[in-house]
């Protein structure tokens, strides 16, 4: 039994390990495609696209629940991005507070008809279309509440160009962000079916005019740490699959699509939670399956900001959503796994989903408990014990260190010494607790998947948040002023 | 369970190794970008009054001096990354004087060095910033980096050092058949680019016409944008018929802006073509081009089973003045329901945007007039003004 | 001021303005620069200074230098502003290195800067005099005629480069400049200075260029009082006619022409 407990948990760590050097792997063998990637985009010449009429126009899709507060300042910011021809449409997902009508007073928007086409997705009922002549880019849609996949569905359908853009209400796009998307799209058009773009936390950050002007380290603890985890599973966790065609998601807070693909694998049908994921695997899956040659890339240069949460229980929400949306996608879309003919999808980006996100936090919580099993029997003295540990802690910590590396080599978005010592500090301190603690909130979103079975294809009525969080909505200011200010508010994502 | 031990121990020790390599990676890169950031505050400092004289007689001399004394290697680098930063922003003579400059500082000689480093991002570097300084004489070495060069973003920046750097057209013409025998589609991409050359590409765009490249045809095409082209009926013809559906949209639209050179009859064969990509490149192109006989046939199009081309007939009826306008009241008066509602929705929304020009005189008549041609027909139409709004308060209108 | 060097200083002044009005007549092309510096130099130090200058211009023509009260006038025959200028720089740093960087240096040339005149080099002692400054940039003399009209002109563009690659410009040219990185500001700087000429890209953070205009060509009615002009990136007809509909005067695409957007301005203001 003893030696069994130990073996175990030797075991345990060795999968961990592995997973990791899979991955490692993955971005040694492609490590120059991944550079090409990070040192292309400082030479190309944004500048002269973004007035150009070469440019493909776009559609940004914003959906929007209950966003009163911000929806504004995000409205104007979009309205303002470095891009030639473009329009923003805002759904109003049935919010329940003024959002819409501050919107129809913002920009004293005036009704319009909608006139649906054929062919269209399905969703919600329209309650309305709004325009101003004035603001010709902009077009506001109320329907009814149907969840942000379902809102989704709707802008794709309202929209009148051949590139769609995803984008959280509440998230800060920069001004280059799309136009650098549209490059890497032109320069591949046909083939280019989905961009993802890269998702920053925009805490501590000063913001004004909804730009973030001057960019710090957040000074508080959660979204330091959250700042850390993006770098490691945005940055290099995206690159490298990017690299290899085996993009699993797309951000939903920043991303490019191709129209025409989207309708043809249904839209966000069914992606209700998680649809992020479940739309790329569709693209995936779709493209396997007719033979058809694609890429769906990933463009870390593309920058969206958006607020971190900063209170345990929204965070935990967060992540227990993510891990609901993880596992209902990669039980969905299993048939794929391990078939050769879904190349890289099949064969290595979902395998190791499944074992690195699914059941990793199984194979940690067991091999811990092995490991503390072990020690109470008295099989292993304390030296053993801290050595397992310490391997398993010494290899997230050199994952984000190496995350670090990427961000410095391209990026080095935060250009202080004392900003990498932190962001140095804190990748170690987070492996002493909050790794921990989001191993626990996967299972927990696990648990809560296998009790709320209710997604299978059928349309639900619900908004983003399903437990009640009753947890107030406070901004640091209503009005922004010439001084700029720092959003240090608790939003529920 | 000591071997598992020793395992373990060396697997930590490994790990250890590894971490402090990152950690000194680390600092060593953050290291050099402070420093050097330092030494580019340093050298802008030193240098302030020399760039004050560069900025504030740059129209007016014929060349710029240098700056006096020798100059380090970093400096150099300082001052390049500063002159680029202008020459993004300028063009013309004056950013040619810039150009020279750089070419008098040595920095074209310090890049052709650097264009034969063993490093791929010094490559692109040095491409980029040869062809920010137009250095002609970097152009074979340019092309032979954009031949071994994997397809991508890079291949664009090179592509792109190359559009400004070449001399001659062959050299252009090289760099084009080079990213298109990649065959991705990237012909907008291209035109773009050579837009940026100093060489007329004209003939040699006209010359891709004439060969039998479909994506060739399609850059030329998208180069020629707007432009007349001789002998374009003749020209473009089996292009309309093409296989590739961009090929035969671009043709299209090419054939209709020649303007006066096309009958009326051909355009309304175009209007009937089977492939909806192209009635819609037509119907938006007779919004631009104000033919005479551009009002009657869009009118037709307005009844199109293709949502779009419905769509872009209506936006270009409202291009062609008081005639397309009077069309449209016609149309939505007019029997076709599809037709009359989209009619109706467009002089709905152009007569809101008319309505906001307050200021502009022109602007102020034109809209006066198609306020008198609506009324002319406002008993035909059925368009309530409340159409569409379900309860919701309306905010100003402008 | 004491009633002793009054008349010193006249003389000194007559005898610079004798020299300049001779080194013009003897020149090829007419033209003669002049480098004003305060120092006190001996005769030897004076020496150096004349050949520092005189290694700087690279030119055969030899520099003259004219000893005045408490400055020093460097005469450089056939060097228009800008040889002046890349010459003073030549001075300016040797200044620094003797030490003797107290104030400012100012330059000039003739008939660039107008028909040299005694009110001129009055005018240029005074702000050599006045000026303190050890970190002044080299000052460009500017005849009060043709600054009497000082006209203010509001740079609005996110991008800094564009504002600093005006600014020495259209100081040149008699502008008073003022910078502002959004929209807002903008207005904010416009109703608090009321400039002559507005020049402002479209993309602006927070307000946005065409809001700007409209808002700008509401609070000056007439086109006279104000005019705008956009330097924009962005290229798309559309947007340019509805810059010229919303008021603007002029459109120059980026990447410009200095040359052609100076031309512009005169244009506008005659």
């Amino acid at each position: 039994m003893r030696t069994f407990l130990l073996g175990y948990a030797v075991f345990a760590l060795y999968s961990v390990l592995a997973v990791y050097a899979f991955y490692a792997a993955i971005l040694l063998l492609s490590h120059k495609r991944i550079i090409d990637i990070l040192k292309s985009s400082r030479y190309t010449r944004y500048r002269e696209l973004s007035g150009s009429d070469q440019v493909p126009p776009v559609s940004i899709l914003v959906p929007s629940y209950n966003e009163e507060l911000t929806i504004i300042e995000s409205v104007r910011s979009l309205l303002n991005l470095g891009y030639p021809s473009y329009e923003v449409i805002v759904i109003n997902d049935g919010s329940k507070d003024a959002t819409l009508q501050v919107l129809i007073d913002e920009f004293g928007l005036l009704p319009k008809e909608y006139v649906p086409a054929e062919g269209e997705l399905e969703a919600m009922p329209i309650r309305g279309l709004y325009h101003n002549p004035r603001f010709p880019k902009l077009y506001v849609v109320d329907k009814e509440n149907g969840g942000k996949a379902d809102a989704l569905n709707v802008g794709i359908n309202v929209a009148h160009y051949p590139l769609v853009a995803t984008i959280d209400a509440d998230s800060l796009l920069e001004k280059d962000a799309l136009i650098r998307l549209a490059s890497v799209y032109m320069e591949n058009p046909e083939e280019t079916i989905a961009i993802g773009g890269n998702v920053r936390v925009a805490n501590g950050c000063k913001i004004e005019n909804g730009r973030v002007t001057e960019v710090s380290l957040p000074r508080k603890l959660l979204p330091m740490f959250q700042n850390i985890e993006y770098l490691k599973s945005f940055l290099a966790g995206r690159i490298g699959w990017s690299a290899i065609n085996g993009l699993l998601i797309v951000s939903g807070a920043f991303g490019l699509f191709r129209r025409d693909y989207l309708i043809k694998v249904g839209g966000y049908r069914d992606g209700f939670p998680g649809e992020d994921m479940n739309i790329i695997i569709k693209l995936h899956k779709y493209m396997l399956d007719n033979g058809l040659p694609y890429r769906i890339a990933y463009c870390p240069d593309a920058v969206c900001w958006t607020q971190a949460p900063e209170s345990l229980r929204i965070l935990q929400s967060q992540r227990k959503r993510w891990s609901r949306g993880n596992i209902k996608n990669i039980f969905k879309y299993s048939s794929m796994m391990f078939v050769p003919k879904y190349k890289a999808v099949g064969l290595l980006s979902m395998p190791y989903t499944l074992i690195y996100e699914t059941l990793g936090p199984y194979l940690r919580l067991t091999g811990y408990a092995a490991l503390v099993g072990c020690f109470l029997l008295g099989t292993v003295d304390y030296r053993m014990m801290l050595l397992i540990l310490g391997i398993s802690l010494m290899a997230e910590i050199l994952f984000s260190c190496g995350a670090l590396l990427i961000e410095e080599m391209a990026f080095r978005r935060y250009p202080k010494f004392s900003d990498l010592v932190k962001m140095m500090f804190y990748s170690v301190l987070m492996t002493l607790g909050y790794n921990q603690i989001n191993v626990y909130w996967k299972i927990l979103g696990h648990i809560d998947y296998i009790r709320n079975d209710d997604s299978w294809g059928v349309m639900v009525r619900t908004s983003w948040q399903d437990d009640a969080s009753g947890a107030p909505v406070s901004a640091a200011s209503g009005t922004p002023h010439a001084g700029g200010r720092t959003i240090a508010d608790n939003r529920t994502i | 369970m000591t071997d598992s031990a020793s395992h373990l121990v060396a697997l930590a020790g490994m790990l250890v190794v590894l971490i402090v390599l990152v950690f000194i990676a680390l600092f060593g890169l953050r290291a050099r970008a402070i420093w050097f950031e330092r030494q580019t505050r340093r050298y802008l400092d030193k240098h302030r009054d020399y760039l004050d004289y560069v900025k504030s007689h740059l129209p007016d001399v014929e060349q710029l001096h240098t700056p006096a004394g020798k100059l380090a290697k970093t400096e150099l680098k300082v001052l390049q990354n500063k002159l680029f930063e202008w020459m993004d922003q300028i063009g013309g003579a004056e950013r040619d004087k810039l150009a020279q400059l750089c070419r008098d500082l040595g920095l074209v000689e310090m890049n052709l060095r650097r264009l034969r480093s063993e490093i791929h991002g010094v490559r692109l570097h040095a491409a980029y910033s040869l062809g920010m300084m137009q250095a002609g004489e970097a152009v074979p070495m340019l092309q032979q980096l954009l031949d071994e060069e994997r397809y991508g973003s890079p291949a664009f920046v090179i592509a792109r050092a190359i559009a400004r750097s070449a001399q001659s057209p062959e050299e252009l013409d090289r760099m084009v058949r080079t990213i298109v025998g990649h065959g991705k589609h990237s012909h907008r991409l291209i035109a773009e680019l050579l837009a940026f050359s100093r060489i007329d590409c004209t003939p040699m765009l006209l010359d891709y016409l004439r060969e039998d490249d479909a994506e060739l045809a399609k850059v030329a095409l998208t180069g020629l944008q707007n432009r007349i082209i001789p002998g374009a009926n003749r020209l473009l013809q089996p292009f309309v018929l093409a296989n590739d559906a961009e090929l035969r949209r671009l043709a299209v639209q090419a054939l209709v802006e020649q303007g006066d050179l096309l009958p009326e009859a051909q355009m309304k064969a175009l209007l009937r073509h089977a492939d909806p990509e192209v009635r819609l490149a037509v119907a938006e192109a007779l919004g631009r081009s104000g033919q005479p006989y551009a009002v009657a046939l869009l009118k037709e199009a307005m009844s199109d089973e293709d949502r779009r081309v419905r769509t872009a007939s209506a936006r270009s009826l409202t291009l062609l003045e008081d005639a397309g306008f009077r069309a449209l009241c016609e149309v939505a008066g007019g029997a076709d329901e599809t037709a009359a509602k989209l009619a109706a929705a467009t002089i709905r929304e152009e007569l809101a945007r008319g309505a906001l020009y307050e200021g502009d005189f022109e602007q102020a008549k034109r809209h006066s007039r198609r306020l008198g041609i609506y009324r002319q027909f406002a008993e035909s139409i059925r368009i309530g003004w409340n159409a569409g709004s379900s309860g919701v308060p309306r905010g100003d209108t402008a | 001021m004491s009633m002793q060097v009054e008349p010193q200083q006249t003389a000194e002044r007559s005898q610079l303005l004798a020299r300049l009005h001779r080194l013009l007549l003897d020149s090829g092309e007419t033209v003669c620069g002049l480098i004003l510096i305060r120092c006190a130099l001996d005769a030897e130090g004076l020496d150096r200074l004349r050949e520092r200058a005189a290694a700087a211009t690279n030119r055969e023509a030899s520099v003259f230098v004219e000893p005045l009260r408490d400055a020093a006038a460097i005469l450089l025959p056939d060097e228009k502003l800008s040889g002046t200028h890349y010459a003073a720089l030549a001075v300016k740093e040797w200044l620094r290195d003797a030490g003797l960087d107290a104030g400012p240096v100012l330059i000039a040339s003739f008939p660039e800067c107008g028909v040299p005149k005694e009110s001129d080099l009055r005018a240029m002692q005074a702000i050599v005099a006045e000026h303190a400054g050890r970190d002044d940039p080299i000052l460009i003399y500017n005849q009060p005629e043709r600054t009497e009209r000082s006209r203010t002109v509001l740079i609005v563009d996110e991008d800094e480069t564009v504002g600093e690659l005006l600014d020495s410009r259209l100081r040149l040219q008699g502008f008073e400049v003022f910078r502002a990185r959004d929209g807002s500001d903008g207005l904010r700087l416009f109703d608090a200075l009321s400039p002559d000429l507005v020049i402002t890209e479209l993309k602006l953070p927070g307000v946005d260029g065409f809001d700007l205009i409209r808002n700008i060509r509401q609070r000056s009615r007439e086109e006279g009082e104000c005019h705008i002009l956009v330097l924009s990136e962005n290229r798309m007809e559309r947007d340019i006619s509805r810059c010229f509909e919303l008021g603007a005067s002029d459109y120059i695409r980026k990447p410009f022409s200095p040359l052609e957007l100076e031309a512009r301005i005169r244009r506008l203001f005659h």
